[in-house]
Protein backbone atom coordinates (compact mmCIF):
# COMPACT_ATOMS: atom_id res chain seq x y z
CA UNK A 1 0.00 0.00 0.00
CA UNK A 2 1.18 3.46 -0.74
CA UNK A 3 1.46 5.99 2.04
CA UNK A 4 2.21 9.69 1.61
CA UNK A 5 4.38 11.38 4.26
CA UNK A 6 3.89 15.10 4.00
CA UNK A 7 6.78 17.18 5.35
CA UNK A 8 5.40 20.11 7.33
CA UNK A 9 8.68 21.43 8.74
CA UNK A 10 12.11 20.37 7.57
CA UNK A 11 15.01 22.52 8.73
CA UNK A 12 18.09 20.65 7.53
CA UNK A 13 16.97 17.14 6.51
CA UNK A 14 18.00 14.63 3.89
CA UNK A 15 17.25 11.09 2.88
CA UNK A 16 20.08 8.94 4.21
CA UNK A 17 21.22 5.36 4.55
CA UNK A 18 24.36 3.58 5.72
CA UNK A 19 26.38 4.78 2.71
CA UNK A 20 28.18 3.39 -0.33
CA UNK A 21 31.46 1.70 0.51
CA UNK A 22 33.34 0.24 -2.40
CA UNK A 23 33.92 3.21 -4.69
CA UNK A 24 37.22 4.53 -3.36
CA UNK A 25 38.86 3.66 -6.69
CA UNK A 26 36.70 6.42 -8.16
CA UNK A 27 37.54 8.82 -5.35
CA UNK A 28 33.98 8.58 -4.07
CA UNK A 29 33.51 8.76 -0.32
CA UNK A 30 31.42 6.15 1.49
CA UNK A 31 29.16 8.80 3.00
CA UNK A 32 26.19 7.56 4.93
CA UNK A 33 24.65 8.32 8.31
CA UNK A 34 27.03 10.18 10.59
CA UNK A 35 25.72 8.15 13.54
CA UNK A 36 25.42 4.68 12.10
CA UNK A 37 24.40 3.08 15.39
CA UNK A 38 21.42 5.43 15.66
CA UNK A 39 20.44 4.87 12.03
CA UNK A 40 20.64 1.09 12.31
CA UNK A 41 18.65 1.14 15.55
CA UNK A 42 15.90 3.28 14.04
CA UNK A 43 15.48 0.83 11.17
CA UNK A 44 15.65 -2.21 13.46
CA UNK A 45 12.95 -0.76 15.70
CA UNK A 46 10.52 -0.44 12.79
CA UNK A 47 11.29 -3.86 11.31
CA UNK A 48 13.27 -2.50 8.35
CA UNK A 49 16.65 -3.73 7.09
CA UNK A 50 19.56 -1.76 8.55
CA UNK A 51 20.36 -0.44 5.07
CA UNK A 52 16.87 0.98 4.41
CA UNK A 53 16.65 4.67 3.52
CA UNK A 54 15.51 6.87 6.37
CA UNK A 55 15.53 10.57 7.26
CA UNK A 56 18.56 12.28 8.83
CA UNK A 57 17.80 15.61 10.48
CA UNK A 58 20.66 17.89 11.51
CA UNK A 59 20.21 20.32 14.39
CA UNK A 60 16.69 21.39 13.47
CA UNK A 61 13.00 20.73 13.91
CA UNK A 62 11.24 18.23 11.70
CA UNK A 63 7.54 17.49 11.32
CA UNK A 64 5.68 15.13 9.07
CA UNK A 65 2.18 13.76 8.76
CA UNK A 66 1.19 10.46 7.14
CA UNK A 67 -2.09 9.85 5.36
CA UNK A 68 -2.22 6.25 6.62
CA UNK A 69 -1.29 4.56 9.90
CA UNK A 70 2.49 4.14 10.21
CA UNK A 71 5.06 2.69 12.59
CA UNK A 72 7.95 5.05 13.25
CA UNK A 73 11.06 5.31 15.38
CA UNK A 74 13.26 8.30 16.11
CA UNK A 75 16.82 7.90 17.38
CA UNK A 76 20.03 9.91 17.60
CA UNK A 77 20.11 13.26 19.34
CA UNK A 78 16.33 13.65 19.58
CA UNK A 79 15.21 14.00 23.20
CA UNK A 80 11.54 13.23 22.61
CA UNK A 81 9.08 12.76 19.78
CA UNK A 82 5.69 14.48 19.77
CA UNK A 83 2.98 12.33 18.20
CA UNK A 84 -0.31 14.18 17.84
CA UNK A 85 1.16 16.55 20.45
CA UNK A 86 1.61 13.75 22.97
CA UNK A 87 5.15 13.26 24.30
CA UNK A 88 6.62 9.91 23.28
CA UNK A 89 10.07 8.49 23.86
CA UNK A 90 12.79 8.52 21.27
CA UNK A 91 14.60 5.21 20.67
CA UNK A 92 11.24 3.38 20.75
CA UNK A 93 8.82 1.81 18.28
CA UNK A 94 5.87 4.19 17.95
CA UNK A 95 2.52 3.52 16.30
CA UNK A 96 1.13 6.64 14.66
CA UNK A 97 -2.45 7.04 13.46
CA UNK A 98 -3.19 8.44 10.05
CA UNK A 99 -3.26 12.23 10.07
CA UNK A 100 -1.29 12.63 13.31
CA UNK A 101 1.68 14.95 13.22
CA UNK A 102 5.05 13.48 14.13
CA UNK A 103 7.23 16.30 15.42
CA UNK A 104 10.90 16.20 16.35
CA UNK A 105 12.00 19.28 18.25
CA UNK A 106 15.57 20.37 17.53
CA UNK A 107 17.86 18.48 19.91
CA UNK A 108 19.32 20.21 22.93
CA UNK A 109 22.50 18.14 22.80
CA UNK A 110 24.00 16.18 19.95
CA UNK A 111 23.58 17.01 16.32
CA UNK A 112 21.69 14.44 14.28
CA UNK A 113 18.38 12.63 14.62
CA UNK A 114 17.13 9.72 12.56
CA UNK A 115 13.53 8.95 11.66
CA UNK A 116 12.63 5.56 10.22
CA UNK A 117 9.21 4.39 9.04
CA UNK A 118 8.24 0.74 8.60
CA UNK A 119 8.13 -0.01 4.90
CA UNK A 120 10.11 1.10 1.86
CA UNK A 121 10.72 4.78 1.47
CA UNK A 122 10.77 5.71 -2.18
CA UNK A 123 14.25 7.21 -2.56
CA UNK A 124 16.55 8.13 -5.42
CA UNK A 125 19.80 6.18 -5.40
CA UNK A 126 23.25 6.86 -6.78
CA UNK A 127 25.69 3.99 -7.12
CA UNK A 128 23.31 1.80 -5.18
CA UNK A 129 22.83 4.06 -2.16
CA UNK A 130 20.41 6.78 -1.08
CA UNK A 131 23.13 8.56 0.89
CA UNK A 132 23.82 12.15 -0.22
CA UNK A 133 27.09 12.96 -1.95
CA UNK A 134 27.44 16.71 -2.42
CA UNK A 135 30.50 16.30 -4.67
CA UNK A 136 28.40 14.27 -7.09
CA UNK A 137 25.57 16.78 -6.87
CA UNK A 138 23.38 14.21 -5.13
CA UNK A 139 21.93 16.25 -2.29
CA UNK A 140 18.83 14.26 -1.28
CA UNK A 141 17.47 17.34 0.45
CA UNK A 142 14.05 17.05 2.07
CA UNK A 143 12.24 20.37 2.11
CA UNK A 144 9.10 21.72 3.72
CA UNK A 145 6.18 20.80 1.51
CA UNK A 146 7.80 17.67 0.09
CA UNK A 147 5.82 14.44 0.07
CA UNK A 148 7.80 11.28 0.71
CA UNK A 149 6.26 8.09 -0.61
CA UNK A 150 6.28 4.91 1.40
CA UNK A 151 5.28 1.40 0.42
CA UNK A 152 4.07 -0.45 3.47
CA UNK A 153 2.13 -3.56 4.36
CA UNK A 154 0.73 -1.96 7.51
CA UNK A 155 -3.02 -1.69 7.53
CA UNK A 156 -3.91 -0.35 10.98
CA UNK A 157 -1.88 0.21 14.09
CA UNK A 158 -3.20 -1.31 17.32
CA UNK A 159 -5.67 0.95 19.09
CA UNK A 160 -4.51 0.21 22.63
CA UNK A 161 -3.60 3.14 24.85
CA UNK A 162 0.02 4.16 24.39
CA UNK A 163 2.69 3.07 25.02
CA UNK A 164 2.14 -0.11 23.07
CA UNK A 165 5.70 -1.18 22.60
CA UNK A 166 8.51 -1.09 25.10
CA UNK A 167 11.63 -2.32 23.39
CA UNK A 168 13.93 -1.16 26.15
CA UNK A 169 16.69 0.56 24.18
CA UNK A 170 19.06 2.62 26.28
CA UNK A 171 20.15 5.65 24.27
CA UNK A 172 23.92 6.04 24.31
CA UNK A 173 25.29 8.52 26.84
CA UNK A 174 27.77 10.33 24.67
CA UNK A 175 29.12 13.13 26.81
CA UNK A 176 30.17 13.05 30.44
CA UNK A 177 30.34 16.51 32.02
CA UNK A 178 30.15 17.97 28.55
CA UNK A 179 33.25 16.18 27.20
CA UNK A 180 32.78 13.31 24.77
CA UNK A 181 35.26 10.45 24.67
CA UNK A 182 36.57 9.34 21.29
CA UNK A 183 38.46 6.05 21.42
CA UNK A 184 41.50 5.93 19.12
CA UNK A 185 44.15 3.51 17.89
CA UNK A 186 47.60 4.69 16.70
CA UNK A 187 47.96 6.05 13.19
CA UNK A 188 50.92 5.55 10.84
CA UNK A 189 52.60 8.77 12.01
CA UNK A 190 51.91 8.17 15.69
CA UNK A 191 55.60 8.18 16.58
CA UNK A 192 55.94 11.74 15.32
CA UNK A 193 53.97 12.85 18.34
CA UNK A 194 56.93 12.33 20.65
CA UNK A 195 54.83 12.67 23.77
CA UNK A 196 51.62 10.68 23.11
CA UNK A 197 49.96 12.20 26.18
CA UNK A 198 49.30 15.27 24.04
CA UNK A 199 46.32 13.41 22.61
CA UNK A 200 44.81 13.10 26.08
CA UNK A 201 44.05 16.83 26.23
CA UNK A 202 40.58 18.29 25.75
CA UNK A 203 39.81 19.68 22.30
CA UNK A 204 36.96 21.87 21.11
CA UNK A 205 34.96 21.50 17.90
CA UNK A 206 35.28 24.52 15.64
CA UNK A 207 32.43 26.10 13.66
CA UNK A 208 33.97 25.26 10.27
CA UNK A 209 33.36 21.56 10.84
CA UNK A 210 31.09 19.63 8.47
CA UNK A 211 30.46 16.09 7.22
CA UNK A 212 33.90 16.04 5.60
CA UNK A 213 35.71 16.52 8.88
CA UNK A 214 35.74 18.10 12.31
CA UNK A 215 38.22 20.91 12.90
CA UNK A 216 39.41 20.96 16.47
CA UNK A 217 41.12 23.62 18.48
CA UNK A 218 42.96 23.21 21.70
CA UNK A 219 46.58 22.56 22.53
CA UNK A 220 48.77 22.49 19.41
CA UNK A 221 50.02 18.97 18.85
CA UNK A 222 53.78 19.12 18.63
CA UNK A 223 55.28 16.75 16.13
CA UNK A 224 58.96 15.83 16.34
CA UNK A 225 59.13 16.71 12.68
CA UNK A 226 56.43 17.67 10.25
CA UNK A 227 56.34 15.57 7.10
CA UNK A 228 53.55 15.22 4.63
CA UNK A 229 53.30 11.77 3.16
CA UNK A 230 52.65 10.75 -0.41
CA UNK A 231 48.93 10.90 -1.00
CA UNK A 232 47.46 7.59 0.17
CA UNK A 233 44.17 6.03 1.23
CA UNK A 234 42.89 7.24 4.58
CA UNK A 235 40.18 5.80 6.84
CA UNK A 236 37.12 7.57 8.16
CA UNK A 237 38.08 8.68 11.67
CA UNK A 238 41.68 9.57 10.81
CA UNK A 239 43.10 12.22 13.13
CA UNK A 240 45.38 14.30 10.93
CA UNK A 241 47.62 17.29 11.48
CA UNK A 242 47.49 19.83 8.65
CA UNK A 243 50.53 22.02 7.97
CA UNK A 244 48.67 25.08 9.25
CA UNK A 245 48.30 23.48 12.68
CA UNK A 246 45.24 22.37 14.58
CA UNK A 247 43.68 18.94 14.24
CA UNK A 248 41.25 17.50 11.70
CA UNK A 249 39.21 14.34 12.30
CA UNK A 250 38.01 12.97 8.98
CA UNK A 251 34.37 11.92 8.73
CA UNK A 252 32.36 10.00 6.20
CA UNK A 253 32.38 12.74 3.56
CA UNK A 254 36.17 12.86 3.44
CA UNK A 255 38.13 12.55 0.19
CA UNK A 256 39.51 9.06 -0.05
CA UNK A 257 43.17 10.03 -0.14
CA UNK A 258 45.18 12.44 1.97
CA UNK A 259 48.80 13.40 2.55
CA UNK A 260 48.84 14.90 6.01
CA UNK A 261 50.39 13.00 8.93
CA UNK A 262 47.84 10.79 10.66
CA UNK A 263 48.60 10.30 14.35
CA UNK A 264 45.50 8.31 15.35
CA UNK A 265 42.29 6.77 14.03
CA UNK A 266 38.95 6.86 15.83
CA UNK A 267 37.42 3.43 16.39
CA UNK A 268 34.36 2.38 14.42
CA UNK A 269 32.05 2.78 17.41
CA UNK A 270 33.57 6.18 18.18
CA UNK A 271 32.59 7.43 14.72
CA UNK A 272 29.03 7.59 16.02
CA UNK A 273 30.20 9.86 18.84
CA UNK A 274 32.00 12.08 16.32
CA UNK A 275 28.88 12.20 14.19
CA UNK A 276 26.96 13.84 17.02
CA UNK A 277 29.47 16.57 17.91
CA UNK A 278 28.45 20.14 17.20
CA UNK A 279 30.56 23.31 17.21
CA UNK A 280 31.70 24.25 20.74
CA UNK A 281 31.33 20.66 21.92
CA UNK A 282 34.45 19.22 23.52
CA UNK A 283 36.13 15.88 23.17
CA UNK A 284 38.99 13.90 24.60
CA UNK A 285 40.78 11.07 22.87
CA UNK A 286 41.19 7.79 24.76
CA UNK A 287 43.79 5.34 23.44
CA UNK A 288 42.68 1.76 23.03
CA UNK A 289 43.73 -1.32 21.08
CA UNK A 290 42.37 -2.72 17.83
CA UNK A 291 41.32 -5.85 19.71
CA UNK A 292 39.37 -3.91 22.31
CA UNK A 293 37.80 -1.73 19.61
CA UNK A 294 36.63 -4.74 17.63
CA UNK A 295 35.26 -6.34 20.79
CA UNK A 296 33.27 -3.18 21.46
CA UNK A 297 31.88 -3.22 17.92
CA UNK A 298 30.98 -6.89 18.24
CA UNK A 299 29.13 -6.25 21.51
CA UNK A 300 27.23 -3.40 19.89
CA UNK A 301 26.17 -5.56 16.97
CA UNK A 302 25.15 -8.41 19.25
CA UNK A 303 22.98 -6.03 21.25
CA UNK A 304 21.56 -4.81 17.98
CA UNK A 305 20.66 -8.33 16.87
CA UNK A 306 19.07 -8.99 20.26
CA UNK A 307 17.00 -5.80 19.96
CA UNK A 308 15.91 -6.82 16.49
CA UNK A 309 14.76 -10.15 17.90
CA UNK A 310 12.68 -8.37 20.54
CA UNK A 311 11.17 -6.14 17.85
CA UNK A 312 10.19 -9.14 15.80
CA UNK A 313 8.60 -10.79 18.84
CA UNK A 314 6.77 -7.62 19.84
CA UNK A 315 5.35 -7.11 16.36
CA UNK A 316 4.45 -10.77 15.97
CA UNK A 317 2.63 -10.71 19.30
CA UNK A 318 0.40 -8.01 17.82
CA UNK A 319 -0.24 -9.84 14.60
CA UNK A 320 2.14 -7.48 12.83
CA UNK A 321 4.92 -9.98 12.17
CA UNK A 322 4.34 -9.64 8.44
CA UNK A 323 5.72 -6.11 8.67
CA UNK A 324 9.19 -7.37 9.52
CA UNK A 325 11.28 -7.18 6.36
CA UNK A 326 13.22 -10.32 5.32
CA UNK A 327 16.39 -8.23 5.58
CA UNK A 328 15.68 -7.18 9.19
CA UNK A 329 18.56 -7.55 11.64
CA UNK A 330 16.67 -10.28 13.46
CA UNK A 331 17.38 -12.42 10.44
CA UNK A 332 20.34 -10.92 8.61
CA UNK A 333 23.76 -12.19 9.63
CA UNK A 334 26.14 -10.50 7.21
CA UNK A 335 27.22 -6.95 7.74
CA UNK A 336 29.54 -5.63 5.07
CA UNK A 337 28.89 -5.09 1.43
CA UNK A 338 31.22 -6.13 -1.34
CA UNK A 339 33.36 -3.75 -3.36
CA UNK A 340 31.05 -1.74 -5.55
CA UNK A 341 30.61 -1.33 -9.29
CA UNK B 1 63.06 -9.55 -9.58
CA UNK B 2 62.20 -6.41 -7.73
CA UNK B 3 63.67 -5.11 -4.50
CA UNK B 4 60.35 -3.72 -3.31
CA UNK B 5 59.63 -4.70 0.29
CA UNK B 6 56.07 -4.97 1.54
CA UNK B 7 54.86 -4.24 5.07
CA UNK B 8 51.31 -4.52 6.32
CA UNK B 9 49.99 -2.88 9.46
CA UNK B 10 46.68 -2.07 11.06
CA UNK B 11 45.26 1.34 10.16
CA UNK B 12 42.32 1.81 12.52
CA UNK B 13 40.15 -1.07 13.72
CA UNK B 14 38.73 -1.63 10.24
CA UNK B 15 41.70 -0.90 7.98
CA UNK B 16 45.07 -2.18 6.85
CA UNK B 17 47.86 -0.18 5.24
CA UNK B 18 50.13 -2.05 2.87
CA UNK B 19 53.31 -0.08 2.21
CA UNK B 20 55.96 -0.60 -0.39
CA UNK B 21 59.56 0.34 0.20
CA UNK B 22 62.80 -0.04 -1.72
CA UNK B 23 63.12 -0.25 -5.47
CA UNK B 24 62.47 2.86 -7.48
CA UNK B 25 59.38 5.04 -7.59
CA UNK B 26 57.86 3.25 -10.57
CA UNK B 27 58.36 -0.13 -8.98
CA UNK B 28 56.65 0.93 -5.76
CA UNK B 29 53.79 2.47 -7.72
CA UNK B 30 53.53 -0.68 -9.87
CA UNK B 31 53.45 -2.93 -6.81
CA UNK B 32 50.64 -0.83 -5.34
CA UNK B 33 48.76 -0.78 -8.62
CA UNK B 34 49.07 -4.55 -9.05
CA UNK B 35 48.03 -5.39 -5.49
CA UNK B 36 45.11 -2.99 -5.71
CA UNK B 37 43.97 -4.61 -8.95
CA UNK B 38 44.33 -8.10 -7.48
CA UNK B 39 42.34 -7.16 -4.39
CA UNK B 40 39.58 -5.58 -6.43
CA UNK B 41 39.24 -8.48 -8.82
CA UNK B 42 39.29 -11.17 -6.11
CA UNK B 43 38.60 -9.51 -2.77
CA UNK B 44 39.19 -11.71 0.27
CA UNK B 45 36.06 -12.13 2.39
CA UNK B 46 35.35 -9.07 4.51
CA UNK B 47 37.13 -6.55 2.27
CA UNK B 48 34.97 -3.47 1.70
CA UNK B 49 37.22 -1.16 -0.31
CA UNK B 50 40.71 -0.76 -1.71
CA UNK B 51 42.70 2.41 -2.43
CA UNK B 52 45.97 1.95 -4.31
CA UNK B 53 48.19 5.01 -4.44
CA UNK B 54 51.81 5.95 -5.06
CA UNK B 55 53.50 3.52 -2.70
CA UNK B 56 50.74 1.98 -0.64
CA UNK B 57 47.40 0.22 -0.67
CA UNK B 58 44.77 1.01 1.96
CA UNK B 59 42.24 -1.75 2.56
CA UNK B 60 39.08 -1.16 4.56
CA UNK B 61 37.27 -4.24 5.83
CA UNK B 62 34.52 -5.43 8.14
CA UNK B 63 36.33 -6.45 11.35
CA UNK B 64 33.42 -8.69 12.34
CA UNK B 65 33.73 -10.62 9.08
CA UNK B 66 37.51 -11.11 9.11
CA UNK B 67 40.23 -10.63 11.71
CA UNK B 68 42.88 -8.04 10.98
CA UNK B 69 45.85 -10.39 11.21
CA UNK B 70 44.19 -13.07 9.11
CA UNK B 71 43.41 -10.54 6.39
CA UNK B 72 46.95 -9.18 6.51
CA UNK B 73 48.30 -12.67 5.91
CA UNK B 74 45.85 -13.25 3.07
CA UNK B 75 46.99 -9.99 1.46
CA UNK B 76 50.67 -10.78 1.91
CA UNK B 77 50.25 -14.08 0.12
CA UNK B 78 48.14 -12.78 -2.76
CA UNK B 79 49.64 -13.36 -6.16
CA UNK B 80 49.79 -10.03 -7.93
CA UNK B 81 51.78 -10.79 -11.05
CA UNK B 82 49.97 -11.42 -14.30
CA UNK B 83 46.93 -9.40 -13.50
CA UNK B 84 46.09 -9.60 -17.16
CA UNK B 85 46.85 -5.90 -17.41
CA UNK B 86 45.94 -4.68 -20.82
CA UNK B 87 48.33 -2.56 -22.79
CA UNK B 88 48.34 1.05 -21.67
CA UNK B 89 45.74 3.02 -23.60
CA UNK B 90 45.92 6.57 -24.85
CA UNK B 91 43.11 9.05 -24.23
CA UNK B 92 42.97 12.44 -25.89
CA UNK B 93 41.46 15.26 -23.86
CA UNK B 94 40.81 18.59 -25.61
CA UNK B 95 41.42 21.63 -23.42
CA UNK B 96 40.63 25.31 -23.79
CA UNK B 97 43.57 27.06 -22.13
CA UNK B 98 43.68 30.31 -20.23
CA UNK B 99 41.09 33.03 -19.83
CA UNK B 100 38.07 31.99 -17.82
CA UNK B 101 38.85 28.35 -18.54
CA UNK B 102 42.28 28.54 -16.98
CA UNK B 103 42.44 31.55 -14.66
CA UNK B 104 45.86 30.63 -13.26
CA UNK B 105 47.63 29.96 -16.58
CA UNK B 106 49.55 33.22 -16.62
CA UNK B 107 50.75 33.11 -13.03
CA UNK B 108 51.82 29.49 -13.36
CA UNK B 109 53.77 30.29 -16.52
CA UNK B 110 55.37 33.21 -14.75
CA UNK B 111 56.34 31.04 -11.79
CA UNK B 112 57.93 28.61 -14.24
CA UNK B 113 59.77 31.39 -16.05
CA UNK B 114 58.30 31.28 -19.54
CA UNK B 115 55.38 32.64 -21.57
CA UNK B 116 51.91 31.01 -21.27
CA UNK B 117 52.12 29.72 -24.84
CA UNK B 118 55.21 27.76 -23.91
CA UNK B 119 53.40 26.24 -20.94
CA UNK B 120 50.55 25.14 -23.21
CA UNK B 121 53.07 23.66 -25.60
CA UNK B 122 54.77 21.80 -22.78
CA UNK B 123 51.40 20.52 -21.49
CA UNK B 124 50.29 19.24 -24.90
CA UNK B 125 53.50 18.02 -26.45
CA UNK B 126 53.67 14.55 -24.86
CA UNK B 127 51.14 12.34 -23.05
CA UNK B 128 50.81 12.39 -19.28
CA UNK B 129 50.90 9.17 -17.27
CA UNK B 130 47.84 8.29 -15.14
CA UNK B 131 49.15 7.47 -11.68
CA UNK B 132 45.93 7.49 -9.69
CA UNK B 133 42.21 7.78 -10.24
CA UNK B 134 40.72 9.60 -7.26
CA UNK B 135 38.70 12.46 -5.88
CA UNK B 136 36.61 14.07 -7.10
CA UNK B 137 34.58 11.61 -9.19
CA UNK B 138 37.34 9.57 -10.79
CA UNK B 139 39.72 12.48 -11.35
CA UNK B 140 42.87 11.38 -13.18
CA UNK B 141 46.05 12.30 -11.31
CA UNK B 142 48.83 12.34 -13.87
CA UNK B 143 52.56 12.91 -14.18
CA UNK B 144 54.32 14.21 -17.24
CA UNK B 145 57.21 16.35 -18.34
CA UNK B 146 59.71 17.73 -15.87
CA UNK B 147 58.97 21.33 -15.08
CA UNK B 148 61.60 23.94 -14.27
CA UNK B 149 60.06 24.42 -10.84
CA UNK B 150 57.32 22.97 -8.65
CA UNK B 151 53.97 24.58 -9.27
CA UNK B 152 52.78 25.79 -5.88
CA UNK B 153 49.26 25.24 -4.67
CA UNK B 154 46.98 28.25 -4.22
CA UNK B 155 47.49 29.97 -0.89
CA UNK B 156 43.71 29.94 -0.48
CA UNK B 157 42.01 26.97 -2.16
CA UNK B 158 38.96 27.70 -4.25
CA UNK B 159 35.73 26.56 -2.60
CA UNK B 160 34.42 25.48 -5.99
CA UNK B 161 36.31 24.42 -9.12
CA UNK B 162 34.39 24.05 -12.39
CA UNK B 163 34.17 20.43 -13.53
CA UNK B 164 36.56 19.70 -16.36
CA UNK B 165 39.18 22.07 -14.94
CA UNK B 166 42.78 21.05 -15.54
CA UNK B 167 45.00 21.81 -12.56
CA UNK B 168 48.73 21.70 -11.88
CA UNK B 169 50.47 21.24 -8.54
CA UNK B 170 54.06 20.26 -7.94
CA UNK B 171 54.85 18.40 -11.14
CA UNK B 172 51.45 16.73 -11.42
CA UNK B 173 48.30 17.42 -13.40
CA UNK B 174 44.74 16.64 -12.39
CA UNK B 175 41.38 17.00 -14.09
CA UNK B 176 38.59 17.87 -11.68
CA UNK B 177 35.61 15.77 -12.77
CA UNK B 178 33.10 17.31 -10.39
CA UNK B 179 32.68 20.73 -8.82
CA UNK B 180 34.72 20.45 -5.66
CA UNK B 181 37.00 22.58 -3.53
CA UNK B 182 40.48 22.66 -4.98
CA UNK B 183 43.88 24.16 -4.35
CA UNK B 184 45.61 23.26 -7.62
CA UNK B 185 46.34 26.02 -10.15
CA UNK B 186 43.96 25.89 -13.07
CA UNK B 187 45.43 26.28 -16.57
CA UNK B 188 42.47 25.20 -18.72
CA UNK B 189 39.24 23.27 -18.93
CA UNK B 190 37.97 20.37 -21.00
CA UNK B 191 34.43 20.40 -22.45
CA UNK B 192 34.26 16.62 -22.26
CA UNK B 193 32.47 14.72 -19.53
CA UNK B 194 35.01 12.31 -18.11
CA UNK B 195 32.85 10.75 -15.39
CA UNK B 196 29.58 8.91 -16.07
CA UNK B 197 27.56 8.42 -12.92
CA UNK B 198 25.14 5.95 -14.40
CA UNK B 199 27.34 3.46 -16.31
CA UNK B 200 30.10 1.33 -14.83
CA UNK B 201 33.06 1.58 -14.95
CA UNK B 202 32.18 5.32 -14.74
CA UNK B 203 35.53 6.50 -16.14
CA UNK B 204 37.34 5.12 -19.15
CA UNK B 205 40.95 5.36 -17.99
CA UNK B 206 42.85 3.42 -15.35
CA UNK B 207 46.17 3.90 -13.61
CA UNK B 208 48.86 3.15 -16.16
CA UNK B 209 46.98 4.69 -19.10
CA UNK B 210 48.16 7.87 -20.83
CA UNK B 211 46.38 11.14 -21.45
CA UNK B 212 47.32 13.52 -24.25
CA UNK B 213 45.97 17.01 -23.85
CA UNK B 214 45.25 19.05 -27.00
CA UNK B 215 44.51 22.75 -27.29
CA UNK B 216 41.14 23.82 -28.71
CA UNK B 217 39.46 27.17 -29.25
CA UNK B 218 36.07 28.31 -28.03
CA UNK B 219 34.18 27.22 -31.14
CA UNK B 220 35.42 23.68 -30.78
CA UNK B 221 34.53 23.92 -27.08
CA UNK B 222 30.85 24.45 -27.91
CA UNK B 223 30.88 21.52 -30.34
CA UNK B 224 32.40 19.15 -27.80
CA UNK B 225 30.66 20.33 -24.66
CA UNK B 226 29.18 17.47 -22.59
CA UNK B 227 30.46 14.72 -24.86
CA UNK B 228 31.84 11.68 -23.08
CA UNK B 229 35.52 10.74 -23.18
CA UNK B 230 35.20 7.63 -25.28
CA UNK B 231 37.67 5.01 -26.37
CA UNK B 232 41.00 6.50 -27.26
CA UNK B 233 39.96 10.00 -28.04
CA UNK B 234 37.28 12.18 -29.51
CA UNK B 235 37.33 12.98 -33.20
Amino acid sequence: MSTALRVLRAGHATVQDLGRPGFAALGIACGGAADQHAARTANALVGNPDTAPLVEITASDFTLRADRDVLVAVTGAADVVLVARGVCPAWELLPVRAGSEVHLPAPTAGLRSYLAVNGELSAARTLGSAAPDPLLGFTQTIAEGDVLHLTSRLDRVPTDPLPIFRLGVSPPAYAVAGVSTVAITPGPEHELLGDPRQLGETFGVMPDSNQVGLRLDGPELRLDRYAETLSRGVPVGAVEIPPTGGVIVLLRGRLVTAGYPVVAVATTTSLDVLGQLRPADRLRFAPTTVEAAVAELRAQRQAHAALAGRVRNALSARGLGHLVHPGHASRAASLGSPIGA
Amino acid sequence: MTSVVTTVRAYGDAGLLVEFDGGDRDQRWGAARDLGAALRSAPPPGVLDVVASFASVFVSFDPLAVESGALARAIESMPTADQGQTEPRLFTIPVAYGGDFGPDLEQVAEALGFPPARLVDLHTRRPWFVRLVGSPAGAPLTEGPRLPANVPRLATPRTRVEPGSVGLSGAQCIVYNAPSPGGWQLIGRTPLKLFDLTSPPHVGYRPGDRIRFTAIDHTRWDELYGRPLVGEGVG
